[in-house]
């Protein structure tokens, strides 16, 4: 593993197509985040001697049993909710286009921090336009303050193309 | 997403599993409407099954807890765990809605 390994994913950006990239985020964290390592020491070592059991790690990301972990339950709560804004209401009302998704680590296995740029062609949406904290029962609206909560950093420029990058640290 | 429903006089109790999002979530609106309708009074939540939820998930079982408030009755919620519990409490739902946790 190296801090220029990447992971990238394009989809239609469209809700049906999020459960996809739920699943292949989830697999990213594993193999990029503070699990995965990215110092070269690690890297160096043969797969075997880093994981003694690689095919249970396998099916633990299969399972779904990254949303026990916490940085996973974190990024993947905040990546859900970017998915789910560019796909309602980034696209609405236009031509249905894609959502590119890239993943990439910086960092040791100590120290870190996990990168997801989200990629569209739709309406501009600035989070640093909404800033509210949902009331006590709120019904709507809680997707940027769920994002801001899990995440370290949540940086936005506009486009054409918009890229939306999450920044969770370890 | 899956659900079942219990209905044991006055109680009813709604067990959800799976992943409650902007997908699924329509499809239990439906579900909730129809408790609401009957006027069931105390109504109790099992998230314990419940694995991944959004703001969307979140935003129909807030819409049923002030439904129900309204007409005088209780809705519980019970069993969240992982990462919706972490969801809850981020937005400091799990002090609004009663119940025991996992």
């Amino acid at each position: 593993m190296s801090s220029s390994d990447r992971i990238l994913l394009s989809v239609p950006g469209a809700l049906e197509f999020r459960d996809v990239a739920v699943r292949v985020v989830g697999a990213a964290c594993k193999l990029l985040g503070p699990r995965g390592g990215s110092s070269p020491d690690l890297a160096e070592r043969e797969p075997s001697a880093r994981d003694p059991n690689p095919g249970a790690e396998h099916a633990a990301v299969h399972a779904g049993a990254e949303l026990v972990d916490p940085f996973s339950m974190a990024v993947l709560s905040a990546f859900s909710e970017a998915f789910n804004n560019l796909a309602l209401h980034g696209y609405r009302g236009m031509p249905r286009g894609t959502i590119d998704v890239e993943v990439r680590s910086e960092g040791t296995r100590h120290e870190g921090a996990l990168y997801i740029r989200l990629t569209d062609t739709g309406r501009v949406f600035d989070p640093s336009q909404y800033v509210e904290p949902p009331d006590e029962l709120p019904e709507r609206g809680m997707g940027l303050f769920i994002m801001r909560g899990f995440l370290d950093e949540l940086r936005y420029e506009a486009g054409p193309p918009n890229v939306l990058t999450l920044v969770k640290r370890w | 997403m899956g659900y079942t429903r219990t209905d044991d006089g006055d109680d009813t109790t709604l067990t959800i599993d799976g992943t409650l999002d902007a997908v699924t979530a329509p499809e239990l609106r439906p579900v909730l409407d129809a408790l609401v309708a009957e006027n069931r009074k105390k109504i109790v939540v099992d998230l314990a099954s419940l694995r991944l939820i959004d703001s969307s998930g979140v935003g129909v079982l807030v819409s049923l807890f002030k439904r129900v408030r309204a007409y005088g009755g209780e809705v519980n919620l019970v069993g969240l765990r992982d990462q919706p519990l972490a969801i809850f409490k981020l937005l400091r739902l799990d002090r609004v809605f009663p119940g025991k946790q996992a």
